[in-house]
């Protein structure tokens, strides 16, 4: 099976903060790699809203950093943030959901429930430590390092969550459908 | 786990991905959301600076409509109405309607539909004045669409009721979450329900510093899953217990140990940029108020966060302390 992520490519180095064509280079880079940090962000929340707002929150954070930053070193700031948000922060906040019964249809949507996500079904099991390093790990290709810098945790503690993860994703009823 | 394993995972993980929605205006949304924050911390910062004129009469509402007034022309109960379904600003017409009327004097603050919070025993009876224009000053909500959707980004929900003095009341309805609107009534929607909720916070907290705490605070609940004030300050914390990641029970932080911590909190300053890391370690407290409030410990913990965007720099003794009570935390059964 193929990979199928594929995004624009990244704004160049040195992009101003407000480009010739009068694009601003945030706007650039969300235009270029927002959909890349809402599939990411999705397979934390299993769900299209509050991946959107995930994405959201984590370019609120990190929008103002952008120019000390800069472009090369931009897209692993936001990706830090985001999943720091969504460990730690998202939480607290928004424990409590709002019966979706009541919310405005947004059309073009398939269900986040369908047959097709057993194995998001088995993230979902997962603490989210876990979840975050299995994504990481296995959708954004990271290496052990690098989701330790992004996590903000030891390599050794990546590596304990991820054995621990992939442990739970094996013998997950999930996904024993597809093993037998 | 074996190669095959590794690639099944990648292959599934992308398989299960769906396409991601249009958000042409991602980075629009983005930057008026951190926008919002900012405002919203700013106005906080200067109405807890704020010098308070005094002289004004403080009476208080229990949520069960009683009342502890001092002063014996006691203005009407005004008790918290139901919390209201969840709704959509379908009826905005992008003009502002009547507003709040004047001549409130009291406005006390309740759960409204969305994430729940402490809130407050005391209503607001000084700078209502302030709070009505407030209201009255916010900007109409744009007309609402065929095409118009909000995100479900969940947060708080507050109702806003002020009390006149022949009985009747105004119901003001915040959600800080979705299409953050505020509704006046039934009919008026604003935008921005971010900066009422940080006048009325400011405005209570400047109520508070005119006047004494209660004598007497409902017994402190505190557990690792506090739903906190929005007007409580850590500094005000009479009682306090230390939570960690885990399933072990709260700690109690002896009042010796807390009257350091307190202490030491005061000498919070603007949290800045701060790196982005997960440190557990959690103080629940309640304050002389009756506010349940909670700190938190940011990235390596050698810092933690305060209310207001506020960061205290853990002195050397409190770190002691702070590292004694998570080892406790960690042993306990």
């Amino acid at each position: 099976m193929e990979r199928t992520v594929v995004d624009g490519p990244m704004p160049q180095a040195g992009v101003d903060s407000v480009s010739a064509d009068g694009t601003d280079g945030f706007d650039a880079f969300v235009s270029a790699r927002g959909n890349a940090l809402w599939r990411s962000a999705w397979l934390l929340t299993g769900d299209h809203q509050l991946a959107e707002d995930l994405v959201q929150t984590a370019l609120a954070k990190s929008w103002r950093a952008f120019d000390r930053v800069g472009i090369d070193g931009f897209e692993p700031y936001v990706r830090r943030v985001m999943f720091t948000t969504y460990i730690s922060w998202w939480r607290r906040k928004w424990r409590g959901e709002r019966p979706t019964g009541e919310l405005p249809e947004v059309p073009g949507h398939a269900p986040d429930t369908d047959g097709r996500n057993d194995l998001l079904a088995a993230l979902e099991g997962l603490p989210r430590g876990q979840r975050a390093v299995v994504v990481l790990r296995y959708f954004e290709d990271l290496s052990e390092a690098q989701a330790a810098d992004v996590l903000g945790i030891s390599v050794g503690t990546v590596k304990s969550q991820c054995s621990r993860a992939l442990t739970a994703l094996r013998t997950s009823p999930r996904l024993q459908r597809e093993d037998s | 786990m074996t190669e095959y394993d590794d690639q099944w995972l990648r292959d599934g993980l992308a398989a299960a991905v769906p396409t991601p929605p249009e958000a042409a205006d991602r980075a629009h949304r983005a930057t008026a959301k951190a926008r919002r924050g900012r405002h919203l911390r700013a106005a906080g910062i200067l109405g807890a600076a704020a010098v308070v004129v005094g002289g004004a009469v403080i009476w208080s509402v229990n949520g069960d409509g009683s009342d502890r007034a001092s002063d014996p022309a006691e203005p009407p109960t005004v008790t918290c109405p139901p919390v209201p379904s969840p709704g959509f600003p379908d009826g905005a017409t992008g003009k502002v309607g009547e507003g709040v009327r004047a001549g409130a004097v009291s406005a006390r603050l309740c759960q409204g539909t969305g994430t729940e919070f402490d809130v407050p025993d005391d209503a607001l009876v000084t700078g209502v004045d302030e709070l009505t224009d407030t209201v009255n000053g916010l900007d109409a909500y744009p007309a609402s669409g065929p095409g118009t959707a909000c995100t479900m980004d969940l947060g708080p929900g507050y109702q806003i009721v002020f009390g006149y003095p022949d009985g009747s009341t105004v119901v003001v309805a915040g959600e800080l979450y979705g299409c953050h609107t505020v509704t006046v009534g039934d009919d008026d929607f604003r935008s921005d329900p971010e900066a009422l909720w940080a006048r009325y916070s400011a405005l209570l907290r400047q109520q508070r510093d005119a006047s004494k705490p209660p004598a007497t605070t409902p017994a402190a609940d505190l557990s690792c899953n506090p739903q906190p004030s929005p007007v409580g300050r850590a500094a005000d914390i009479t009682e306090a217990v230390y939570c960690s990641d885990g399933p072990g029970p709260a700690v109690p932080i002896p009042a010796e140990d807390l009257a350091v911590l307190v202490a030491d909190m005061q000498t919070s300053e603007p949290a800045g940029i701060t790196p982005a890391c997960y440190t557990p370690g959690r103080i629940v407290g309640q304050t002389s108020w009756g506010d349940t409030v909670q700190t938190s410990a940011l990235c390596g913990g050698d810092r933690w966060a305060m209310e207001d965007d506020l960061a205290w720099s853990v002195s050397p003794a409190s770190k002691a302390i702070l590292d004694r009570l998570a080892g406790e935390f960690a042993q306990a059964p």
